[in-house]
């Protein structure tokens, strides 16, 4: 799924800014985040962030050229051949 | 978009209020049992084509084909009308974002059938088909699937703090 051992661990960078972004975003003064909210925030973040981290990646850049190759709604060849 | 929908789905749910205030329909409480059906069942059914394929009564071109247009969303819109204004409002909304979510696949969505074939698409990522366990582990293949899942999750944490639902009550 990745072609760098630094992909997952730079998904966490990205998590660590878009979960604080996040955070600043919503968060009102008069409620501030727990820190299990603050957790689960990051925890959440880390999905887009890990995506963030594999637009660096060729081995995703890889997969979706080898997949845009192919055509997935072809009708499938029976054993009758027709 | 695969489980993002899941999300989505969650999040227009959450806007109910805000929806039905800005259409001038009977306002319909974020996250009631009624907004979460209506949305719900909006939101996933252009995917319901997927039906008559698994039955073989169509082919697979016809996952995201005309459940995928902008007629079909007002179709559906029209029909809920006389029953009930908000249902309409709640549904056509999810509906078409439901295509925005879908916008990124590289399948396309025709979205002006039966007036132009031409299939609208950002192209962010390969689509791999429209069921099945190697449709779902291609995608999350995919960068971009990631983010713009990823963000849907992260959106919905943030309507649950606003919201004060659990597990930011």
């Amino acid at each position: 799924m990745f072609t760098y051992r630094r992909t997952p661990y730079l998904g966490l960078v990205y998590a660590a800014a878009i979960g604080y972004a996040v955070t600043w975003l919503v968060a009102t003064p008069d409620r501030p985040l727990t820190l299990v909210q603050q957790a689960i925030f990051y925890a959440l973040s880390y999905l887009p962030g890990l995506g963030l981290a594999m637009l660096s990646d060729p081995a995703s850049h890889r997969a979706k050229t080898e997949y845009l190759k192919v055509d997935f709604y072809a009708p499938k060849k029976t054993a009758g051949g027709d | 978009m695969q489980v993002g929908h899941l999300a989505l789905a969650g999040a227009i749910a959450s806007f109910a209020p805000e929806i039905t205030a800005a259409a001038g329909v009977p306002r319909v409480e974020a996250w009631s049992a009624e907004s979460l059906a209506v949305v719900f069942l909006a939101h996933y059914l252009p995917n319901f084509d997927v039906i008559p394929i698994k039955l073989k009564w169509a082919t697979d071109r016809f996952h995201c084909s005309y459940s995928h247009t902008l007629l079909f969303a007002a179709g559906v819109g029209l029909v809920l009308w006389p029953f009930n204004a908000s249902w309409a409002v709640l549904a056509f909304v999810s509906l078409l974002l439901h295509f925005v979510a879908d916008s990124g696949s590289s399948v396309g969505l025709p979205l002006l059938l039966p007036f132009s074939r031409r299939r609208f698409s950002l192209y962010l990522w390969a689509d791999t088909g429209h069921s099945g366990w190697f449709a779902l582990r291609s995608t999350y293949q995919q960068a971009w699937t990631w983010v713009t899942e990823g963000a849907m999750f992260v959106l919905l944490a943030a309507r649950c703090y606003q919201l004060r639902v659990w597990p930011f009550s």
